[in-house]
């Protein structure tokens, strides 16, 4: 039985093609839940998960606000919403302000998942184009979670993953199938 | 300044005394984040300071004000508005409640598609517990990029035979709402859940109930549902669940996954 109680991963430009391969690399008896925050345009609301669920094995949920998170299953940030995880295991929504420009903010997604799942927790980022998501897979490692970066030489855009290397030591820098291999060796 | 849980939770009380919010009942981690933004904001470095300015009326307003989520644009979720407006056209003698006001943009936004659904002298009432809120509608300066997102929803409306430019007026600094369009709308300085229940046929509440917790949430749906009578339409946030079962509810979910609730006895 596997230490960690969730996955998060944050990823902006270029992360889409990526997400979908490390999702249709995922065992269908993966038992964690993962959380996705990708940038994304706000006014198009479909065809992300869409798209997911061709590939993925798990199931692909654009959540409801206080919905609860369930293990197996894949919680997509949905377009022009924050989202955060919150303490008893629910997703709350917000349209606060956005971080970086950008709403979903990845920030916001990691480090409620730190507050939440601690030290159960695995906070992977991924290429993108600016620094969102580099606080909070910091707020991960501050809990002692479990961090990976991947490895910006792999990144399609090398701005995300190096951000968050300039103000974090993860555990791990991987490339793409490295992360795959990880994450079914949970 | 780091604000311990039981300064939040004093705060969210005294609050709730002063402004007549029941801040009590938000979602904690919202309520945090918004105290923790409002005192970076005031450059408050001592709770005691914070109760100060509860204790004046005009600066409680202002945090009533900044208590609120105001970050939207014209027309947010187009397919929502367009899908109203088909359902409203020529409608008479319509009871309209915006009981969640933030800022002039949703309103303007029901506004515009009022007219365009054709629907004549709709009777509109609005409901914020800041008073600057209401005052901001008719003083609000659009940002050009917040109009550009307006525009870019407003062409998602279909509406070939009309244009944003219509609604507003270009100022100095952006765009501003023309104010004419005001005239059938009556504000109430008054959180929605402190008003008596009256009637209405279409009743427009997004995304202000999700930084509730679930029993607050579950009360103010209720609350809405005893402002319906047979026809009325109620929209709340895509991503918002009905916590309080709404007797007679007729369910539809638009393609986009929209909410748009009918009331049929």
């Amino acid at each position: 039985m596997s230490e960690y109680k969730a996955v998060v991963i944050g990823g902006s430009a270029g992360s889409f093609s990526l997400m979908l391969k490390i999702l249709s690399g995922i065992k269908s008896d993966f038992k964690l839940p993962i959380v996705l925050c990708m940038h994304r345009l706000k006014h198009v609301r479909s065809g992300i998960a869409e798209s997911m669920r061709t590939k993925s094995k798990l199931p692909i949920i654009e959540p409801m606000d206080k919905q609860r998170i369930e293990p197996g299953a894949v919680y997509l940030a949905p377009a022009n919403y924050h989202m955060f995880v919150e303490l008893d295991g629910t997703v709350s929504l917000s349209t606060e302000e956005m971080n970086f420009f950008c709403r979903p903010s990845i920030d916001y997604t990691l480090s409620s998942c730190a507050a939440a799942y601690r030290e159960k927790l695995v906070g992977i980022i991924l290429t993108g184009a600016n620094a969102d998501g580099a606080k909070g897979l910091k707020d991960i490692a501050d809990k002692k979670g479990y961090t990976i970066v991947q490895d910006p030489a792999t990144a399609e855009v090398d701005t995300m993953p190096k951000s968050a290397l300039a103000v974090m030591t993860p555990n791990e820098v991987l490339k793409p199938d490295g992360i795959i291999a990880f994450l079914n060796n949970l | 300044m780091f604000l311990a849980i039981n300064d939040i939770k004093e705060i969210a009380v005294k609050m709730t005394e002063t402004i007549g919010v029941e801040y009590t009942s938000y979602r904690f981690s919202f309520f945090r984040r918004r105290i923790s933004k409002i005192f970076d904001e005031l450059h408050i470095n001592k709770v005691q300071d914070f109760y100060s300015l509860l204790a004046n009326k005009k600066s409680a307003d202002d945090i009533a004000y900044r208590m609120l989520v105001a970050d939207t644009e014209m027309f947010r979720d187009p397919s929502m508005w367009r899908q109203m407006r088909k359902m409203l056209i020529d409608r008479q003698q319509l009871n309209v409640w915006l009981p969640t006001l933030t800022n002039g943009y949703e309103l303007f936004s029901l506004l515009a598609i009022l007219k365009q659904a054709n629907v004549k002298s709709p009777r509109i009432v609005v409901n914020s517990e800041s008073q600057q809120a209401i005052d901001n509608v008719r003083n609000v300066v659009i940002p050009a990029k917040i109009h550009e997102v307006g525009v870019s929803n407003f062409e998602r409306l279909e509406l070939a035979d009309d244009s944003i430019d219509n609604y507003v007026d270009v100022v100095s600094d952006g765009y501003s709402f023309k104010n004419s369009m005001l005239e059938n709308v009556e504000f109430r300085n008054k959180w929605f859940l402190s008003e008596a229940v009256e009637r209405y046929d279409l009743i427009i509440a997004r995304n202000a109930m999700i930084y509730y917790d679930n029993s607050l949430q579950e009360r103010a749906i209720k609350r809405l549902s005893e402002s319906m009578e047979r026809n009325t339409i109620l929209c709340i946030g895509v991503k918002e669940q009905l916590l309080y079962k709404i007797p007679n509810l007729n369910t539809k979910t638009s393609a986009d996954g929209l909410y748009v609730k009918e009331l049929i006895v």
